[in-house]
């Protein structure tokens, strides 16, 4: 399973802060959703990594679903 | 008031293992024999906590800690000599487990018990668990404990509750560390309800990259109430996997930077975990609040509000941002929580909903968004009545209603649209109370402002 595409939302806040939300989707074409807030942080930097830590999840999803166990 | 016989069983490395061990100069050797031992409600095994026994503190093999009577306490303690004791807590120079091989620990029994002060330590490199409460009908209380997952294995965990399929528990874990050695390993809940109140992640060992992660046999509530979980800047609830229908709430916890509440989830629809959060901040700000299912996530946004809308402190102005994810539908809308305002009179009025659309002056329609409001209809009953103003389905998708327009809002871009969502007709409460409303949305991928008030006109 892999992350063939990242569309990033930002919605700044009165604080400065600005919350992120993330759509990755697969190359099945599901999409995967992932909201946060940033404060200093890198926003494309963490959404590259997000995206690597969905793919490895899958990944384990996929090895979970034939163990059964989580 | 019920009569409890309080024996005291002592477990200390230096007691002569002479039963019925009731003082520390005859203390057990064996915290299973001074567990076996405690059969009666209000029991008490009183463990050194210096002075754990070697076949405790290093156990030989996977070890399964079984209490044997009802209201049964395990409480870690100083020697003050004959039978008195100071209740004591390990830390993290004793402990029970292993520190060195590859052990499972479990504490089971399908009975209520406390334990106090004792550290639970795991060590080796290949998979072995840390295990609490994990019996069919165990209820176990956890206070001032040190749970010390030092298995170095990715795939351990320390796994709260029972794991059987048919099984349930409950685990109440008050004021406790929980370190691991992975940043892999996670917090596996069971067929439990559990409840965290206080405590924290240890910052020795490993962070784990995602906090909670849900058991094959999984499902019920977790509460973190007071919990300090700045360390963790990853993922604080996983996906489902498919394994169980987990409610988490976060109350008055302390959040680490940049981190993600809920990972998307598996399967993506609602029969996956859902988690609340009540006034958890990474910093001092006091006014979030949010949920989130698989269909969606709303916060507390105070970039974008209403001008005449909810006040998070008095003063300053906010509205509830909803992000839907691209599995919700007209058929299965994410549907926000319900926010209520108290209507002392029986006379019809309107109930309303505000809200905005951002970057678009394109209105919403009312199979995308709609609101939906429940009132005391019915005369000496206290069951609600529903309306709303969804699209029928036999209908055709209409514009909803313009709202205060955006003069009335703040912080929108260029090009927003400001509507209304309020039910075709009045309604007429037949008793006083408080009339919801509620948003739903049902177009995939979009963002919705509300002002999170029902307006009654």
């Amino acid at each position: 399973m892999s992350i063939v595409s990242t569309v990033i939302e930002q919605y700044p806040q009165a604080s400065g802060a600005i919350d992120v939300v993330e759509r990755h989707t697969d190359h099945l074409g599901n999409q995967y959703m992932r909201m946060w807030t940033a404060r200093k942080h890198d926003i494309q930097a963490m959404a590259a990594v997000h995206a690597a830590e969905l793919e490895a999840q899958l990944a384990e999803q996929e090895i979970d679903e034939v163990l059964g166990d989580g | 008031m019920r009569c409890l016989a309080m024996a005291d069983y002592f477990v200390a490395s230096g007691g002569s293992n002479t039963a019925p061990y009731d003082t520390w100069a005859k203390a057990s050797t064996s915290l299973a024999t001074a567990l076996a031992s405690a059969t009666a409600a209000g029991d008490r095994i009183v463990i050194q906590y210096n002075a754990v026994p070697s076949g405790d503190a290093e156990v030989a093999t996977d070890t399964t800690y079984t209490f044997a009577g009802n209201d049964v306490a395990l409480i870690s303690a100083s020697n003050d000599g004959g039978s008195a004791f100071t209740p004591t807590v390990m830390g993290t120079a004793n402990w029970i487990g292993n520190s060195t091989a590859n052990r499972t620990v479990s504490f089971q029994g399908n009975l209520r018990a406390y334990i106090h002060g004792v550290t639970i330590r795991t060590a080796g490199t290949t998979p072995d668990d840390l295990q609490l409460a994990n019996t069919d009908g165990a209820h176990q209380v956890w206070e001032d404990c040190y749970f010390w997952h030092g298995n170095k294995s990715s795939a351990s965990r320390i796994v709260l509750g029972n794991q059987s399929a048919n099984g349930q528990s409950f685990l109440h874990l008050k004021n406790c560390t929980f370190r691991f050695a992975s940043t892999s390993q996670s917090l596996k809940q069971g067929k439990t309800r559990t409840i965290i109140e206080g405590g924290s992640i240890a910052s020795a060992g490993s962070i784990p990259a995602t906090l909670i992660s849900i058991g094959s046999s999984s499902g019920y509530t977790m509460e973190f109430e007071g919990v300090d979980l700045s360390l963790i800047t990853g993922t604080l609830v996983t996906s489902s996997s498919g394994n169980g229908a987990l409610d988490v709430r976060f109350v008055n916890c302390k959040f680490g930077s940049g981190v993600t509440v809920m990972g998307a989830q598996t399967p993506a629809n609602k029969s996956s975990a859902r988690v609340y959060v009540y006034d958890c901040a990474d910093g001092d700000e006091h006014y979030h609040f949010q949920y989130h299912d698989a269909l969606g996530s709303l916060t507390v946004d105070t970039g974008i509000y209403a001008n005449d809308g909810a006040q998070y402190d008095g003063t300053n102005r906010c509205s509830w941002k909803i992000v839907t994810a691209a599995n919700c539908s007209y058929f299965t809308p994410f549907v926000s929580p319900w926010f209520d305002v108290y209507h002392s009179g029986t006379s019809a009025v309107t109930p309303s909903i505000e809200i905005l659309r951002d970057g678009s002056t394109t209105a919403y329609q009312d199979d995308e968004v709609w609101g939906e409001f429940s009132f005391k209809g019915t005369s000496g009953s206290t069951q609600s009545s529903f309306v709303n103003d969804r699209k029928a389905l036999t209908t055709s998708a209409a514009n909803q209603t313009a709202g205060v327009g955006t003069s009335g809002w703040t912080g929108e871009a260029g090009s927003a649209w400001s509507g209304k969502l309020a039910p075709a007709s009045t309604i007429t409460p037949a008793e006083i109370g408080h009339i919801r409303g509620r948003v739903c949305v049902g177009e995939p991928s979009i963002t919705v402002y509300v002002d999170p008030q029902t307006r009654l006109a």
